[in-house]
């Protein structure tokens, strides 16, 4: 388990802020900063649920597959 | 209050008969809907660049068409708002945000074409949030709609303008968007009725999109009836969006006035006893099911943990609108909002595997959702767990919670993007400070004609909604 204060170090940030394209502005980081940790640690719960049981195949549709095939 | 004052007022149902009895000209019923928003705009905001000038031209045609005995339909000679992320033809389309201030598309959002063949005439572009990034309404650049039930308050968005332009009597009816809530949640902060139809049934084509898995095209009115009558011009299959659905054609209004005596309508008390709901709003909540009880619906408890999987939409969302904006933030970062721009940026941070890996998880709704639905015919829930918020509070205390303003207003809303149920929201109620409270009711995929019917009915059980604010 990561602590809290260790998750997305600063450092590591700004790093991978730089190599995604991001303007490395340090004002303009320390605004990002903020919100892309608080989302990967969001994110972060939500590898918590098991979805081993979905093929990532099966991903790629919005409708329910089993809806639509009860329709039918 | 003069009758051209009257003809604000009315329903698209309503003003649909009398301009097909040729009781009431075209031209009348488009300068009534003007002076209502001469008068009322000042105070509410709801658009962006404003058409009257064209919406008159367009009128006097339909007055000549329809005393030429060429009536085409429920929606001719209907004046409606369009939201400013639906492309218009000569008329500049900003979606909210400084870097398209200057764009004049040369062609028409497919469903703005839909209705110019069915008759209806547009007033004007109304207000969205930037890029429809926002579920409050806020809008740095162009400035936010004010709530017409409350001054300084936010109307919800992104589709915000056109909900105050309902709500403030200066359209029947308008075309919203819902990626997240956008629709559900401006009717329900407004006081008005709006469906996110199912994914598909309504084409996105020349819709400046947000996120290609979950944007969804729709209407918005003051009630169900008038919802169904301008879903029943805009849906149907267009090859010029991927998303879209080849579905038999329906009409939307077929069997609502049918009621709900032995529908089976799924309440999920577990799920909503674990969250912070406003008091107010839990309470009118729990009064529409003693509604719909009375009505002879036979409400049922659901379990379904997977709904707190709804979240997993924010990811989705983010990471789809960083992809699409990745090339524009390089060529114009500056003349986005800031609080946009960062809330875009922080998507390139999710990698190809957690977005695979919510794609995952929103099929583990999927399923969750299909096996619910074989139980139960509607899901209802309060659309917002909260009112309206005031003008420029990020934050707020919500049942004891502290939560960021724009995540509170998504919370329940989201979790039916994820696969793209039909859902309505429908007011239900008013907070003691007058502000409105919604209720959402949804389906299974294409049911949008059931969900309806039981919106309907609860409209006509009801007298929340139907009427429009007094502004000023």
């Amino acid at each position: 388990m990561v602590h809290d204060d260790e998750f997305l170090p600063r450092s590591l940030f700004d790093a991978w802020a730089a190599h995604l394209g991001l303007d490395t502005d340090p004002e303009h980081l320390d605004q990002v900063y903020p919100e892309a940790r608080g989302l990967l640690q969001r994110l972060e719960r939500l590898h918590e649920v098991d979805a081993s049981s979905v093929e990532p195949g099966e991903a790629y549709r919005t409708l329910p597959i089993g809806m639509l095939e009860e329709q039918s | 209050m003069s009758a051209s004052a009257d003809l604000a007022r009315l329903s698209v149902a309503d003003l649909g008969a009398l301009l097909q009895a040729r009781d009431v000209s075209p031209v009348e019923v488009v300068e009534a809907c003007i002076a209502r928003t001469d008068a009322v705009e000042p105070h509410v905001a709801a658009y962006v660049t404003r058409t009257s000038e064209q919406a008159l031209a367009q009128a006097r045609a339909a007055e000549a068409e329809i005393a030429a005995g060429n009536y085409r339909g429920p929606l001719h000679g209907i004046p409606y708002g369009t939201k400013d992320i639906y492309w218009t033809k000569g008329v500049r389309t900003t979606s909210g945000s400084a870097v398209d201030a200057d764009f004049v598309p040369d062609r028409n959002a497919r469903a703005v074409e839909l209705l110019n063949e069915a008759g209806a005439i547009s007033l004007g572009k109304t207000h969205t949030t930037e890029y429809a990034f926002d579920p409050t309404g806020r809008n740095d650049t162009f400035g936010p709609p004010h709530n017409p039930w409350k001054h300084g308050h936010y109307t919800g968005g992104s589709s915000s303008g056109s909900a105050a332009a309902i709500a403030a009597g200066s359209v029947p009816f308008a075309l919203g968007s819902d990626t997240g809530g956008s629709i559900r949640i401006p009717c329900s902060w407004s006081g008005i009725t709006g469906i996110k139809p199912t994914f598909g049934l309504v084409s996105r084509a020349r819709v400046t999109p947000l996120s290609w898995t979950l944007d969804t095209a729709g209407p918005m009115a003051r009630n169900a009836r008038d919802v169904a009558l301008v879903l029943n011009a805009l849906a149907g299959f267009d090859p010029d969006d991927p998303g879209s659905m080849r579905h038999e054609r329906e009409d939307y209004t077929q069997g609502i006035d049918d009621g709900v005596a032995g529908l089976r309508i799924g309440v999920p008390r577990a799920f909503l006893a674990e969250h912070a709901i406003d008091p107010e709003v839990r309470a009118a909540f729990d009064a529409a099911l003693t509604v719909f009880e009375r009505l002879e619906a036979s409400l049922e408890d659901v379990d379904i943990p997977e709904l707190h999987y709804g979240e997993l939409g924010s990811f989705i969302i983010t990471a789809e609108a960083a992809e699409l904006h990745r090339e524009r933030i390089r060529a114009h970062a500056d003349k986005y909002d800031q609080r946009t721009r960062r809330r875009i940026e922080s998507g390139y941070f999710i990698s190809g595997r957690d977005y695979m890996y919510a794609q995952r998880v929103r099929t583990l709704l999927g399923r969750a959702l299909t096996a619910a639905f074989r139980h139960i015919d509607v899901l209802v829930m309060p659309t917002t767990i909260a009112p309206a918020a005031a003008h420029g509070v990020l934050e707020r205390d919500i049942g004891g919670r502290r939560l960021l303003t724009r995540e509170s207003a998504l919370m329940f809303t989201r979790i039916f993007n994820q696969n793209g149920l039909p859902a309505t929201s429908t007011p239900c109620g008013f907070s003691a400070d007058g502000l409105p409270l919604g209720l959402m009711l949804v389906g299974h995929a294409f049911a949008d004609r059931l969900v309806l019917r039981a919106t309907a009915t609860y409209e006509r059980e009801t007298d929340w909604g139907g009427s429009i604010a007094e502004v000023g």
